[in-house]
């Protein structure tokens, strides 16, 4: 499982080889994946928590982990689900957890910026946030970039269709989002309702 | 919610409570009172029966205390103490007999020369000390306005230029000679039209279109004159521009703080009472040090703001008890002591700074002076006496980072939320430390750099060597 995960430096410079290796011939890929994202998950927390003063946020107290892990972990989840939802439809050659995993490599440079920019924190002032910056963005254009070439080899896609199913998986999650809403706050609307009537008749004369 | 709880404890003797504004989300943190009532003064204590809806109280120039009686049609001329000297309710014009209508603002020169706004008469009268007519001002005309000239409150500058706030006029203040003669509008309000609005409009047809609310300017409430002639006015219903300090081009060049709430005018503190952040500022006056007193006529409360904008500290409110207010009017200031005439009650009260609020605006000059050595010990009191009192902390990080002792600079920074302040003094801090170890940085450096060449050499050797090899 550790090496399939440290397969991970030789995904980030070869990603359709690295992505191709993953998908047919690694072993323990999910395993590795699910360790490289409790990585992810806690340099996230750390970083938080543990950056300097003028880096970090203010309001340390009101930091929440479990908010502070979701807003990592759910959109992946999301955006596994509707992917891979779309893609069997659309002639896509990978599974769920082909996916997942996929998409988990592909975050890794955001994995490996974190400790440099929470070090950089204690190192730089904020007149030269532009470099702190700039490896941010690099972080994140590489992980889009990386997506991108992962998600084309896995479904077998060609980079246009790869892009265009991008874009349609977030309208999907776009629309998951506001059906659970309407869900959400139909059943608020049930419940409350329900119990006004259990209210109703207890206190009937 | 747990701030509203807690307040009550720290209220001490005053009927109200005092906060000031924190850095995160808006915050409000409960402090301790900066000023308290002393004495509620009615138109009995001063021996002149019952005042009726007075609307203007005012320090003049020459140093005693002008009241507008406005339900009476009379102008009360207090000493400090607060004893009437006298009651002007009328004056002779060629030998005969008048009296005002409703007088709302008074202004008096250093020499003594009283500006009465006669506002129900349309006219500002102008009597020397001893209230002999000296001009009379009824005859304004307003050039390009059709408004009725309702003169309401006034204020003169030191070449006897006449700014007027009048009844209606939303083009601004208007400026009149020393003669009375109309000269300009004055830094007029400007409008903020609403993008919906505009686009809804687009939707209507004229008639509709004349049936909606205008957008016009809104009308000043109130104005003060400083030591240097510029002129402090202050707008209700307005979000921004509440208070401005208006130059001769009629810019405003009030400072408004650097950044986050602690620049805002009006109140963050939003109770069922009072849903709105935006203050309906009726007066303002200045102290020694130019700080700002305004009264909200919403919440009944003082607010104090630094010659920056920033809150200091506020006093004041709504209700029956002394130190609260039914329908405050105006607010005045000398020596630490601040009068607010409330029109509801025809009372005036008298504050008196607190120690606590002493010592911040102490400290405070000090620090605006830039002495800032010098504010460390007052601030560093104020933070003992109100540990939650935010500013405090920021100003000592600021005096230990003259003293260019930055590490303890930024433990105070850290503990006013002052990410920008911080910032700075760690980049003196690490900047120090890089050039104390200069040496021995370059030395490592230049090691760690010939190691490395040495080494991809020696690599690169042994590879070469092993293709021979095989």
């Amino acid at each position: 499982m550790i090496t399939t995960a440290r397969f991970a430096f030789y995904v980030l410079f070869h990603p359709i080889d690295g992505f191709w290796e993953l998908k047919y011939h690694k072993e323990k890929t999910f395993g590795a994946a699910n360790l490289i994202l409790a990585l992810l998950c806690l340099m996230n927390v750390a970083s938080m928590q543990f950056a300097s003063f003028h880096y970090g946020i203010l309001d340390r107290e009101s930091n929440n982990i479990l908010l502070n892990i979701s807003s990592f972990v759910l959109p992946l989840l999301a955006w596994t689900v509707l992917n891979w939802a779309l893609s069997t439809l659309l002639d896509g050659k990978a599974t769920m957890k082909q996916i997942w995993v996929q998409s988990v490599y592909s975050l890794v440079p955001l994995l490996l910026s974190m400790p440099v920019l929470l070090v950089m924190s204690y190192v730089m002032t904020l007149s030269e946030y532009p470099f702190y910056a700039l490896i941010q963005t690099l972080a994140v254009l590489w992980c889009v970039f990386l997506f991108l070439f992962g998600n084309m080899t896995i479904q077998d896609y060609t980079m246009s269709k790869t892009i265009a199913m991008a874009f349609f998986t977030f309208l999907g999650i776009a629309a998951t989002i506001f059906i659970g809403i309407i869900l959400f706050s139909t059943f608020q609307q049930l419940i409350s309702f329900v119990s006004t009537v259990i209210t109703e008749i207890r206190y009937m004369p | 919610m747990a701030i509203l709880l807690t307040l009550p404890l720290l209220m001490g003797s005053v009927p109200y409570a005092s906060y000031g504004y924190g850095t995160i989300n808006d915050e409000v943190f409960p402090s301790l009172a900066g000023a308290a009532p002393v004495r509620l003064i009615t138109g009995a204590d001063l021996g002149v029966g019952a005042l009726r809806n007075p609307r203007d109280f005012r320090f003049g120039k020459d140093g005693l205390i002008y009241l507008a009686d406005t339900g009476n049609h009379r102008i009360l001329v207090l000493d400090g103490d607060l004893s009437v000297l006298r009651v002007i309710d009328g004056f002779d014009r060629d030998g005969v007999r008048e009296t005002f209508s409703s007088p709302e603002g008074v202004f008096a020169r250093a020499d003594g020369t009283l500006y009465i706004a006669d506002t129900q008469n349309g006219r500002i009268v102008v009597l020397d000390k001893d209230g002999s007519l000296l001009t009379l001002m009824d005859q304004v005309q307003l050039t390009g306005s059709t408004l009725t000239f309702r003169p309401q409150k006034l204020g003169v500058d030191g070449a006897g230029r006449v700014y007027v706030v009048a009844g209606g006029s939303t083009e601004g203040l208007i400026q009149l000679t020393d003669e009375g003669e109309f000269v300009r509008f004055f830094g007029s309000n400007r409008v903020r039209p609403n993008p919906i609005e505009i686009i809804y409009r687009l939707f209507l047809t004229r008639t509709q279109r004349q049936s909606r609310e205008q957008f016009v300017p809104t009308e000043y409430s109130n104005l003060h004159i400083d030591d240097i002639d510029l002129v402090y006015t202050t707008t209700r219903n307005v979000r921004e521009g509440q208070l401005k300090r208006l130059n001769a081009l009629g810019d405003d060049i009030l400072l408004r703080g650097d950044t986050g709430s602690r620049a805002v005018f009006g109140d963050l503190m939003l109770t069922p009472r009072n849903m709105s952040r935006t203050a309906q500022f009726m007066s303002v006056c200045l102290d020694a040090d130019e700080n700002i007193y305004a009264l909200d006529n919403a919440t009944g409360k003082v607010f104090v703001y630094d010659k920056t904008g920033y809150m200091k500290f506020m006093f004041g409110g709504k209700g029956d008890q002394m130190g609260l207010f039914a329908d405050p009017h105006a607010v005045a200031e000398k020596d630490g002591t601040i009068y607010v005439l409330d029109a509801g009650r025809g009372t005036v009260t008298q504050f008196r700074l607190t120690e606590f609020g002493e010592k911040v605006l102490l400290a405070n000059r000090l620090f605006l002076q830039g002495d800032f050595e010098e504010s460390l010990e007052p601030w560093t009191e104020v933070a003992r006496m109100d540990a939650g009192y935010e500013q405090a902390w920021y100003m000592i990080g600021n005096a230990y980072f003259g003293r260019k002792d930055y590490a303890a600079a930024m433990e105070y920074f850290e503990l006013g939320y002052a990410r920008g302040s911080y910032s700075r003094a760690f980049g003196e801090l690490r900047d120090d430390w890089l050039r104390d170890n200069f040496a021995i940085l370059f030395i490592l450096a230049a090691v760690g750099l010939i190691g490395l060449a040495v080494y991809v050499n020696v690599r690169r050797r042994q590879k070469a060597g092993r293709g021979k090899a095989a």
